[in-house]
C-alpha cells in the first residue's frame, strides 16, 4: 500500500470513548495519549475516510478532528500508516507529555458524538 | 405582625402559626415594591402553598436568608433555610422551594430577601458523582478506548479516591471552594483527575507502573501561557496547586516552591 502525503491543512480523525467527553462538551486531554509503549497516537486521515467508518471500529465511539498542522507546531511527526484493514490509518508519533496533550484536546473539535448520548 | 424567615425552616419563634406546609412547598411572594417605606421591603403577599413534587435544584441558591414579614407589628419569627433544596427565582417572581415542614403565619403579606450566600453545599455531596464515575472506569473492560487500552487499574482507582477524599478534607480544614473535577481514564491504566476554569488548567494522573501522581497546571501570561508539570508528592504540594487553581495567578504559579523542583515553561 502506498502512504500518502499529509498535508498541513489535512484533517486528522481520533477516535473517543464516551468516557473521554467531558460535560462542557470538550474532549479531555487523557484521549490524545500514545499507544502503550509506543511513540504512537493513532489517528484517521480524513480525506481518506469518514467519521462514521472511523467510528464504526469500536460500537458506540465518536470522532474528534483536528489539522496536521497541529501536532507539527508541537515538535510531533504525523505520518499515513495505512494498515490492511484501514487505509486511512496515520500516525501522529512523539512523546505526548501533558502540554502536548492539552493542546491537541484544545485545538480538536467533535465532529461525532459518541452513539449512547445521541 | 412580622414573620421573619432565615436560615433549615426551624421555628425558633413562632407566632399563632396558622397555616401548616408539608413535605414540598412554594411560597410565591408577588412583585417587589417600595411603596410601603423605605425599608426596601417587598410589599405583596400572594402566599402559595403546594404539595408539588421537586423542582429544580438550583445550586446558586443553596443557603441563604429570607424574611418573610407579615403587616402590622414587630414581631416576627426565624426560620432557618435548609441546606437544599431551595431556591429564590427571578427578582420579579419570587418562589422559594423548600423540602421541610414550616408553619407560617395566615397573615404574611409581604416578604423581602435578606441576603443569599454562595452556594455551601455539603461537598462529599457534590463529589458523589465523581466518586460513582470512578466506579464505573473501575468496570471498563480491556481494550476500552478501542487503540488497546488496560483496564483500569485498581490501585489507581484507590489512590485516587484517596486524593478525591483528601480534597474533600482540604476544603473542610481551609474553606477553599474546590469545584468538582472531571475524572477521565488513562489508556495506561491509570486515571486522570482534571479542572479547567476559564484560563486555568490543573491536572492529576494517576498511574501504578510506576505509581506516580503527575500534575500537570497551566495559566495565561503576558507572553502566552505558563505551564507547570511534574510529579506530586506530598499533601503540601497538592494543597498548594489547588490553592492556586482556587483563588491564585499565574504568578503564584511561577512561584511554586516544591520540594522537588518542577519543570516549568513559557511556550
Amino acid at each position: 500500500m502506498n502512504a500518502e502525503e499529509i498535508l498541513n491543512e489535512d484533517e486528522l480523525y481520533r477516535r473517543f470513548p464516551d468516557v473521554w467527553l467531558r460535560d462542557d462538551g470538550r474532549i479531555s486531554s487523557a484521549a490524545f495519549q500514545n499507544t502503550s509503549n509506543t511513540d504512537d497516537m493513532s489517528v484517521d486521515l480524513a480525506r481518506l475516510t469518514t467519521p462514521q467508518k472511523t467510528a464504526a471500529v469500536y460500537p458506540g465511539c465518536g470522532v474528534a478532528s483536528f489539522l496536521a498542522e497541529l501536532p507539527r507546531k508541537l515538535g510531533q511527526q504525523v505520518l499515513h500508516d495505512p494498515i490492511p484493514t484501514n487505509f486511512a490509518h496515520s500516525t501522529v508519533r512523539g512523546k505526548k507529555t501533558e502540554a502536548i496533550r492539552k493542546k491537541l484536546a484544545n485545538g480538536s473539535n467533535v465532529v461525532l458524538l459518541p452513539s449512547i448520548l445521541k | 405582625m412580622n414573620l421573619e424567615i432565615s436560615g433549615n425552616f426551624r421555628v425558633i419563634d413562632d407566632p399563632e402559626p396558622t397555616e401548616t406546609i408539608d413535605q414540598w412547598g412554594i411560597i410565591n411572594y408577588g412583585e417587589p415594591s417600595l411603596s410601603s417605606g423605605s425599608t426596601g421591603f417587598l410589599e405583596e403577599r400572594t402566599l402559595v402553598s403546594s404539595g408539588a413534587t421537586p423542582f429544580e435544584f438550583k445550586d446558586s441558591y443553596s443557603k441563604g436568608s429570607v424574611r418573610f414579614v407579615s403587616s402590622g407589628t414587630s414581631s416576627f419569627t426565624n426560620v432557618e433555610i435548609p441546606e437544599s433544596p431551595w431556591f429564590i427565582t427571578d427578582k420579579i417572581n419570587r418562589i422559594i422551594v423548600f423540602p421541610k415542614r414550616v408553619r407560617l403565619a395566615k397573615e404574611m403579606t409581604w416578604a423581602y430577601r435578606d441576603y443569599v450566600e454562595p452556594p455551601q453545599t455539603n461537598i462529599a455531596r457534590q463529589f458523589n458523582p465523581v466518586f460513582q464515575r470512578i466506579g464505573k472506569l473501575a468496570r471498563l473492560p480491556e481494550n476500552w478506548d478501542s487503540y488497546g487500552a488496560r483496564p483500569v487499574c485498581k490501585n489507581s482507582i484507590s489512590r485516587g479516591v484517596i486524593l478525591l477524599k483528601e480534597l474533600i478534607e482540604l476544603r473542610s480544614t481551609t474553606g477553599f471552594e474546590i469545584p468538582v473535577p472531571f475524572v477521565a481514564p488513562l489508556s495506561s491504566g491509570g486515571i486522570q483527575i482534571e479542572w479547567e476554569k476559564g484560563e486555568k488548567y490543573l491536572e492529576l494522573s494517576i498511574t501504578s507502573d510506576p505509581p506516580t501522581v503527575a500534575y500537570f497546571a497551566a495559566d495565561k501570561v503576558k507572553e502566552g501561557q505558563l505551564t507547570l508539570e511534574g510529579s506530586l508528592r506530598s499533601a503540601s504540594g497538592l494543597k498548594e496547586l489547588i490553592s492556586w487553581f482556587v483563588s491564585g495567578t499565574a504568578e503564584d504559579l511561577a512561584h511554586f516552591s516544591f520540594e522537588e523542583s518542577p519543570d516549568a515553561s513559557v511556550s
